[in-house]
């Protein structure tokens, strides 16, 4: 090749190297250089669309693991459990300037649910406690997480009807229509069936504490207290302000022959690992020793060991 | 200008004195003045001009070019003989820094395409683009554990030209990979490494872990769930580096800076990856490339250089000079090589993202990047841990328990031993010419055996790759399987590079292309006519279920699905938000077995998954 034609077929290609770089620029700087009219999408709005569109499918997989079972499937709130967050008054800033809030509608819901209630606003109303979601306060969800929700959330926006969620203190409450009662416990001779199958990691595993270590129940009772009694109830009897939502309904710890029916080791890993197709989201993020004060806290309803 | 008619004005002493004091130049400027009043003295201040003009710009030329003047730049440029003499040609590498890394001439030979592929020119361009995209995404990534991840979803979604350099910053990376292997492929056929060039096999070897070291610690700082399990499945080999209570407690410690990874291991991997490994990279590309440009030069082709025809030796050696033929040849292929770069990151070619990383949720068939597929190959220990374990069951032994430590041996001892043998082959290679008292010779046909185990250890490392992949020994239950191959939970990344990952066919359709409503699978047994891509998805579906239960039929598996059934079903959930559920049921034959699989997820009217 002479040097004529090799310097050829460099000019050749640099120039040809402007059409990949004029098609970046105008998918990336289209509304920037006005090449494309800013009523068109270019392809940077598009990815940003997409990732955006991404992140609300996560939020919508996180509230059908955590949220569900005391705001309902769909945000709709359940009577006496959780209030409703699809209802237009929380989404539009109203709620928020009722409160005091002086900040974003998405800082109100990041910081509701990263922080959660330390005080109930309708105890009246509502049994169920907000917890605290956010690692950054000892809940199990990463920032990330938390941004995801809000952006499933703030999703309702634009279809959330109006829900009168808050009557005056004082007006005569719904009546309690009596839930189904507890289901009993499956009355099973043998192990649970969810036992069956337990992981190698958590197969065989022991508790570091002794079962009627006065200090490690109360330890227990409080992580318990906060995070479990909505559903499981103060009394662990599985009939928690929010176990009325649920089917199949939550475990009861006073019940003998299903506590005898659940290892020790399989107890553990229901806590930390959730149980599949109920309301039990997984808990680990709590840490073994947490779970392993809250599960002796459990146990000691029943007395099994 | 102060005298008038002869008489000097009073302020013609002042101007005088004045004229004096001039700088030497300015005073010899001035009769020049004088010159520009008649035409004579115009033209030749015009003709001094034109030569000053040409010396000066003549002299810079000189200094840009390191000791070429225009016009031997020009002659060169045009592929004519050079002009001056001495040769100004070679001044150059005299006088430039960087041209002095270069050689001056190449022995003609050495530079034929199909002896050396161009590949140590495409490694060393890989490198130079990796290291340019690398600076710029430098200013927008935030190597922080809670950072990190958005960090690059700004990169996608704001930064101009932000996507277009991540993408090729990742084709870079494989192509370096690609072209760091092959161009050692190349050197072992071609024999390259034989005396004299024994260390400069040793450094590429060195460079060869570098660049595996630079492609894996950049894996991991997209710090999305695909480099998170990937670099997680990596650094567990180290666990088990042995003694494992000593060596491979500390060396998981120091690669993962604690016991899982987290933002001490992002920030090590992250320090390693823009400045360790870089750094250690440059030094060995020096010492690498003055050994084969400086000391050595490029081998010449065996057949030329071990000819009996002394005529063809000796063209072999004929000398092609570097200005102008191989740097125009350089820049040739450089521009081309930009523009493939270039254009396959806009057009083709996207780097994956997957969902933020979560320690609590590993995704189902995780796999190390494709390059150490073979590893994770031989940690699956296809061949000694069934042998091992068939004896133990004839003889009632259990040599495996108490003896053999797989993951040791398959994922850390036999990968270093293969790279000692990798370092040691030059030396192996003379060792063993030494012990049959044969000369050395480069030609294929002295060295078949050489050749063929060349030949063997890359069959070697594809088959192990394939052994690394999911497709073999591992197995989910069926119906999770179904899953997977539908709706996987992260996008599959394909165990060959460059490919773009596969999403599963419900993403691919997307949120508008999953009507609304519940689907019996069972009526998808035959297809449609004219079917839709949605239905012929439930076809496909469905045909998967079926096979599962004739399978379970066949081979009377307890695991398997007997007498499945399938159900598919789109929700509207929200404002642009559909809910995906595929159940799957069957007659559960053990305790234990639930009877029913279901698959969720979202899809948003505005993500795209291709």
């Amino acid at each position: 090749m002479s040097t004529q034609l090799k310097i050829l077929v460099g000019i050749i290609f640099t120039l040809l190297t402007c059409i990949p770089l004029a098609a970046v620029a105008v998918g990336d700087l289209g509304h920037d250089i006005g090449i494309v009219p800013k009523t068109q999408e270019t392809g940077m709005d598009k990815r940003a669309a997409d990732l955006a569109g991404r992140q609300i499918e996560v939020g919508a997989d996180l509230f059908g693991q955590y949220c569900f079972s005391c705001h309902g499937a769909k945000g709709e709130g359940i009577p006496q459990v959780a209030p409703a967050i699809n209802r237009k008054d929380l989404l539009d800033g109203r709620r928020e300037k009722q409160v005091g809030w002086s900040g974003s509608v998405q800082g109100f819901l990041q910081d509701t649910i990263s922080a959660g209630r330390p005080i109930q606003s309708r105890p009246d109303l509502y049994a169920a406690h907000m917890p605290t979601w956010s690692q950054e306060y000892g809940g199990p969800l990463r920032p990330d997480q938390i941004d995801a929700l809000v952006a499933f959330v703030m999703n309702w926006q634009s279809t959330a009807p109006e829900v009168n969620a808050w009557p005056p203190p004082g007006t005569p409450q719904p009546t309690m229509t009596p839930g189904p009662s507890p289901t009993p416990a499956p009355q099973q001779a043998g192990v649970n069936p969810t036992c069956l199958n337990i992981p190698s990691q958590y197969a065989g595993v022991k508790s570091p504490y002794q079962f009627n270590d006065a200090a490690v129940i109360a330890a227990g009772k409080q992580t318990y207290d906060d995070k479990c009694s909505a559903c499981h109830g103060a009394q662990g009897q599985g009939d928690g302000p929010a176990a009325a939502a649920l089917n199949p309904k939550p475990a009861n710890f006073t019940d003998k022959a299903f506590m005898q029916g659940l290892p020790v080791d399989c107890q553990f890993y229901r806590i930390s690992e959730g149980v599949t197709g109920t309301g039990m989201p997984p808990w680990k993020a709590l840490g073994a020793d947490t779970i392993w004060k809250v599960l002796i806290y459990e146990r000691s309803f029943s007395g099994v060991q | 200008m102060f005298e008038r008619n002869g008489h000097r004005g009073p302020l013609a002493a002042v101007a005088d004195k004045l004229r004096e004091r001039l700088p030497v130049g300015l005073k010899n400027a001035l009769p020049v003045l004088g010159q520009v009043r008649t035409k004579e003295g115009r033209s030749k201040l015009a003709q001094q001009t034109r030569e000053t003009g040409f010396k000066v710009a003549d002299d810079t030329m000189r200094a840009v070019s390191a000791g070429m003047g225009i016009a031997d730049v020009r002659a060169m440029f045009r592929g004519d003989p050079p002009i001056e003499k001495p040769n100004p040609r070679y001044k150059v590498f005299t006088n430039a820094f960087f041209a002095h890394l270069r050689p001056r001439y190449y022995e003609k030979s050495s530079t034929k395409f199909t002896h050396t592929f161009g590949l140590g020119f495409m490694a060393a361009f890989a490198f130079i683009v990796e290291t340019i995209t690398g600076l710029i995404l430098m200013v927008f990534y935030i190597p922080a554990q809670n950072d990190a991840y958005q960090s690059m979803v700004k990169i996608i979604s704001e930064v101009p030209f932000g996507q277009w350099m991540r993408d090729i910053h990742r084709i870079g990376a494989e192509v370096m990979v690609i072209v760091v292997a092959l161009h050692m492929l190349r050197v072992y056929l071609t024999g390259s490494f034989k005396h004299p060039r024994q260390f400069t096999w040793v450094t590429g070897v060195v460079l060869l872990i570098l660049t595996l070291g630079l492609s894996y610690s950049g894996y991991l700082l997209p710090w999305d769930q695909l480099a998170y399990w990937a670099v997680t499945i990596g650094t567990s080999m180290a666990k088990s580096a042995p003694p494992k209570e000593i060596a491979g407690y500390i060396s998981n410690l120091l690669l993962r800076g604690g016991d899982t990874i987290g933002q001490n291991g992002l920030l090590r991997f992250y320090l390693g990856h823009v400045i360790l490994l870089p750094l250690l990279a440059i030094i060995f590309i020096s010492v690498h490339y003055y050994r084969v440009s400086r000391l050595h030069g490029i081998s010449l082709p065996a057949s030329e250089e071990e000819s009996p025809d002394p005529a063809v030796r000796k063209a072999a050696k004929e000398k092609l000079d570097y200005l102008p033929e191989v740097l125009t040849k350089e820049l040739m292929w450089t521009a081309i090589g930009v523009f493939a770069f270039a254009a396959f990151a806009a057009f083709a070619f996207h780097a994956p993202l997957e969902h933020h990383s979560d320690p609590f949720r590993t995704p189902l068939h995780t796999t190390a990047p494709w390059y150490f597929l073979w590893i994770q190959g031989m940690l699956k220990d296809p061949i000694v841990l069934p042998i091992l374990r068939g004896i133990d069951n004839t003889f009632g032994l259990s040599i495996v328990k108490n003896y053999y430590d797989s993951p040791a041996v398959q994922g850390v001892i036999l990968p270093t031993l293969i790279f000692i043998v990798l370092f040691a082959v030059p030396y192996i290679d003379e060792f063993w010419d030494h012990l049959w008292g044969r000369s050395s010779s480069r030609l294929g046909r002295n060295r078949k055996l050489g050749i063929t185990l060349g030949w063997l250890s890359v069959g070697f490392l594809v088959l192990f790759s394939y052994f690394g992949t999911p497709a073999f020994g591992v197995t989910a239950p069926p119906a999770v399987e179904i899953g997977q191959e539908f709706i996987p939970e992260e996008c599959v990344l394909p165990p060959v590079p460059l490919i773009p990952e596969d999403c599963g066919a419900v993403r691919k359709l997307g949120y508008a292309g999953n009507p609304i409503g519940t689907y019996d699978l069972s009526q998808y047994a035959t297809p449609p006519a004219n079917a839709t891509p949605f239905q012929a998805m439930l076809v496909q579906i469905e045909a998967s279920v079926n096979e599962q239960t004739q399978l379970a039929k066949q081979t009377n598996n307890q695991q398997g699905l007997v007498d499945a059934k399938g159900f598919y079903v789109v929700e509207d959930w929200q404002a642009g938000l559909k809910k995906i559920t595929l159940r799957i049921t069957w007659t559960p034959q053990v305790a234990g077995d639930t009877g029913s699989y279901e698959k969720i997820i979202y899809l948003d009217k505005d993500s795209v998954y291709e």
